[in-house]
């Protein structure tokens, strides 16, 4: 006697949904010393150049979004979209390395003040998100392109999309606070 | 044979556990003497709980130990039983009606404790600084002001009136420390950078331990103090003599 | 052990892998728990045979800085590397595809990385004794600023960033298997495997993940910022902050982790009582309503660790009330237990002897911690010795006799060798005696005043008259430790010479003993399909007095 599944569930999806739930909390418990602490902001930030940081990630979200729509019917346009949302991915984290040296040198120290240390922590964690996602889509697009189906693009954009999602609130927590 | 002794053994556990209690109640391996107005109401909720624990133990023991006696000798076949709705209706309500007696009971002396305005807005009679690894006690000083010239300190051993609601600001200047005095039933941790607030009233005269709660490094284990509770007289005479002392010491070294 | 085993992806190789670290753990935590005794005992004397060789620079006595770093070394080792990882890591490995009726986890190199990654935690937690200025000496609750200002505490230097790494090996470990054991319960059942037909051992291994993933990451994070305090001097924990703020984080991981801790074990001896009861589990869905009462409740509860703390005491209130209302299901567990054995036909074996011994002793760590949700009598017990009493009940009497139960139980499925019954009850009955002997008293101790983590309880005048109790206590400590030995041989003389097990030893209706014992890489050798709940035991079961979940439906209906 057999009895088929209803339907075969996406584990890895499903795995990863798990892992960004775990993320939720993680990012919940960092943010929460911005909200319990609620330092002054005692630092001038370039609102400027954190929006063109916001475009590079958003962007980059939907170019990949679009690339994952259109891997079957139109594979090179695919592989070039999911290039570009690598590439800004990669400028995302250039414009932060620049933004923190032009901070650092400027004689802002994580040590300075709580606006400070929640600053820094805060977008240096999401960093190293970014720096993860970049790795995973990476990996991702040199599947795409050796002919897979772009299984491990799919998930890492659902990683990509959170840490996209993340950064939207810092920039409205820290840059536009 | 098994059952014996295994039935044995839960007989014992249950004997032993309220022998524990009983044997030990009210010696020196009990709650310690009462010196602050709370300490009666804590007892007593201390006490009651107590007893409801104990016939809740008693219960689920002997339920245990007559299964145990009986399932073990029993030959025929286990009644198959998913459960029984009523039961579990029966045994959701019980517990929960003495949970609520309990979170009922507890509201007015935890509210008298922590959370009485009256009592922690008055200003306090003294300031302790806690630190690793000594208690200091920091009394105002005739101009009713901390940190000023003729404030009055003393290490290890603060002085209070009897009789009357004390009120104490505390601080520290390095960890956490917590101010307990087990005679008063009383603990409050002491947290960096801001005063924390206590209050008591201790009836009579007495000697009381100062016990650091809280892990504050190596020394923690020593951190002893000493609260002596005094008539309202002993009270003026021990300030005034650490007034005396102040100006003694103050006056006679300088040329 | 060939190369191709250590690296193994199979979910029971891991299991047994993360059985065998712990279980190596549990010597080395129970190790630096006599240490702890000894001082407490017998202060600043030189120990017997080891004295020497341990604190030879120190006049070959405990110094107080070492003595910090040994409780607080001996709460981090049982917690992050033996209770977390022998419940999730051993048995959940071991038990949850078995039971479930799958061929393995959902992410075989997941599982393997959950183990591995826990050595560099061990790694860490051990290195820091080596270490100039000792091991972390913080406490394992790690209270700020006494662990972020360097110079605090003896062990703040190096022990203390060791130990934030630890957690973070220790967390990653625990996790990715969290994550793991959510997807494979979710996707990976037999057919017919509904979640209501599954064991209670697995929906305690599947609430306990589930909380993991929601508490354990804000552990993480407030592990990260004590990292920024230290390393780069930022004040989150300081007065510029506040060091409240560690312990809601703390705390809000911490309190949920007993429940990781315990839950997964009350599962476990749910389906031991039943199978040697010869009954079904009484109440089969009010306990899985428990469980998930006690996982939506576990992250509600966290402040009443900080009634004393300064929190404000409105808030006290809010925490009070959630804390009773998580006595309930804990409750309702127990009653359902002894419905369970009521009437059944037990065999007194050992590992029925270690589910009861679970039941009677989570009843009286259960039962105390009520009044630590009374508010003003918990001012009083806080960070005393009865809170000491307390938890141990709940994790030496409850969880580790879950977890020698369960061990006498599954063990003839993970070798195929049964473990000797008479070595089996021989320990039990001496752990019993012992365990009770250790810390019942410690309740006394704590009515007394008596408080935790101080190096020399004499030091303080009050204490001066538990002498004698402490000096009870760490003689029944020792003891204690000692009849380990009898559960050390019956291991080997099992595993060596131990009586084959066949399949299904125990004549028991879940999955895992449809497969053989050992079971085969793949778990199965045939596709089992589930036709009924896990319980079918007693007289309405058929010929038998048990029907295997996994029997077709055609066969038992004529």
């Amino acid at each position: 006697m057999t009895v088929a599944l209803p339907h075969t569930p996406d584990r890895a999806r499903l795995g990863v949904l798990v892992f960004l739930a775990t993320e939720v909390m993680f990012f919940a418990g960092l943010f929460s010393a911005l909200v319990v602490l609620s330092p002054v902001k005692s630092m001038q930030l370039d609102v400027a150049l954190a929006s063109a940081m916001t475009a590079m990630l958003v962007g980059s979200s939907v170019a990949l979004h679009v690339a994952l729509l259109r891997r079957t019917a139109a594979r090179a346009q695919a592989l070039l979209l999911a290039f570009v949302a690598l590439l800004l991915g990669a400028l995302f984290l250039a414009t932060m390395t620049y933004e923190w040296s032009v901070l650092l040198t400027a004689g802002h120290l994580p040590a300075t003040d709580l606006w400070h240390a929640c600053f820094y922590v805060l977008t240096g964690v999401h960093g190293l998100h970014v720096l993860v996602g970049v790795l995973w889509l990476a990996a991702g697009w040199v599947g795409l392109a050796r002919g897979s189906h772009g299984r491990a693009l799919e998930l890492g954009a659902l990683y990509w999309h959170f840490v996209d999602a993340v950064w939207l609130l810092l920039f409205w927590k820290l840059y536009l606070a | 044979m098994t059952r014996i002794w295994a039935a044995g053994l839960f007989v014992a556990l249950l004997v032993a556990v309220v022998w524990s209690f009983v044997a030990t109640y009210n010696t020196e391996l009990w709650l310690p003497q009462q010196a602050s107005s709370f300490a009666g109401e804590v007892d007593a909720l201390f006490s009651s709980i107590l007893l409801a624990l104990t016939v809740a133990f008693v219960l689920v023991m002997a339920f245990l130990i007559v299964a145990v006696w009986r399932g073990a000798a029993r030959t025929e076949r286990a009644r198959t039983s998913h459960g029984d709705a009523r039961l579990e209706l029966l045994w959701t309500l019980v517990p929960a009606v003495v949970l609520i007696w309990i979170a009922v009971a507890q509201g007015p002396t935890w509210r008298a404790m922590k959370g009485d305005a009256r009592m922690l807005d008055r200003p306090p009679l003294a300031r302790v600084e806690a630190a690793q690894f000594d208690w200091r006690f920091r009394y105002p000083g005739a101009d009713g002001a901390y940190d000023t010239a003729d404030d009055l300190v003393c290490v290890h051993e603060l002085v209070v009136p009897a009789g009357e609601p004390v009120v104490l600001a505390m601080r520290t200047r390095d960890v956490i420390h917590s101010f307990f005095v087990p005679d008063f039933r009383l603990k409050q941790d002491i947290l960096p950078g801001r005063d924390t607030k206590l209050w008591f009233q201790a009836p009579a005269s007495g000697q009381h331990e100062l016990v650091c709660a809280e892990l504050c490094g190596w020394g923690h284990y020593k951190m002893a103090g000493s609260v002596r509770v005094v008539g309202r007289e002993e009270y003026s005479a021990h300030l005034a003599e650490l007034a005396l002392r102040l100006t003694h010491n103050g006056t006679e070294e300088r040329p | 052990m060939s190369r191709s085993r250590l690296w193994s992806l199979d979910h029971k190789t891991i299991g047994v892998q993360f059985l065998i670290s712990s279980l190596v753990m549990l010597l080395l935590g129970g190790l630096l728990a006599m240490a702890v005794r000894w001082q407490l005992a017998w202060p600043w004397t030189e120990m017997p045979i080891v004295g020497r060789a341990l604190f030879g620079d120190h006049g070959r006595v405990m110094s107080p800085e070492g003595y910090t770093a040994l409780f607080t070394m001996h709460g981090t080792v049982m917690i992050f590397f033996v209770i977390i990882p022998l419940l999730t890591g051993a048995f959940g490995n071991y038990l949850i595809p078995l039971m479930i009726g799958a061929r393995d986890m959902a992410f075989p190199r997941l599982n393997a990385f959950s183990f591995w990654i826990m050595v560099p935690g061990i790694a860490c937690a051990l290195a820091g004794f080596a270490l100039e200025g000792g091991a972390a000496a913080a406490g394992w609750t790690a209270y700020p600023p006494l662990s972020t200002v360097l110079g605090a505490a003896p062990g703040s230097g190096a022990g203390q960033t060791l130990w934030l790494w630890a957690l973070f090996f220790s967390g990653l470990s625990s996790l990715s298997g969290a994550i793991n054991y959510v997807v494979t319960i979710v996707t990976m059942r037999a057919p017919g495997m509904s979640l209501m037909r599954m064991p209670l051992t697995v929906w305690g291994l599947f609430v306990a993940a589930m909380l993991q993933c929601m508490a354990l990451p804000v552990l993480t994070a407030a592990t990260v910022l004590q990292y920024s305090d230290r390393a780069l001097g930022t004040g989150f924990y300081s007065d510029a902050g506040t060091p409240l703020l560690w312990q809601h984080l703390f705390w809000f991981y911490s309190h949920p982790a007993v429940y990781v801790m315990v839950v997964p074990a009350m599962g476990m001896v749910s389906d031991i009582l039943s199978v040697h009861s010869r009954k079904p589990v009484f109440g089969y869905k009010p306990m899985v309503w428990a469980m998930v009462a006690i996982t939506g409740l576990g992250v509600l509860v966290w402040g009443h660790h900080m009634f004393v703390s300064g929190m404000s005491p409105i808030a006290g209130t809010g925490f009070m009330l959630s804390t009773i209302l998580i006595a309930l299901p804990s409750a309702v567990k127990t009653f359902n237990w002894l419905g369970t054995v009521w009437g059944g036909r037990l065999r007194l074996n050992a590992a029925l002897l270690y589910a009861l011994g679970f039941v009677s002793m989570f009843v009286i760590g259960g039962l105390s911690g009520i009044w630590m949700a009374a508010t003003p009598v918990d001012v009083y017990m806080h960070d005393t010795y009865v809170v000491v009493a307390h938890f141990h009940y709940i994790v030496f009497g409850g969880t580790l006799f879950g977890v020698f139960a369960a061990l006498h139980h599954w063990f003839p499925k993970i070798t195929g060798k049964r473990l000797d019954e008479r070595l089996g009850k021989i320990h039990f009955v001496g752990t019993f005696v012992l365990t009770n002997a250790v810390f019942l008293p410690m309740h006394q101790a704590g009515f007394a005043g008596m408080v935790r983590r101080i190096a020399d309880p004499y030091a303080y005048k009050a204490f001066e008259p538990l002498r004698e109790l402490n000096v009870y206590i760490t003689i029944a400590a020792l003891c204690l430790f000692a009849w380990q030995i009898f559960f050390v041989i019956n291991l080997i003389k099992s595993l060596w010479g131990g009586a084959p097990a066949g399949s299904n030893p125990w004549e028991a209706a879940s999955l895992e003993w449809e497969a053989s014992s050992p079971p085969p890489h793949d778990n199965f050798d045939r596709d089992v399909v589930v036709v009924r709940g896990p319980y079918e035991y007693g007289d309405a079961a058929g010929e038998k007095d048990w029907l295997p979940q996994a029997q077709p439906l055609e066969r038992s209906t004529p």
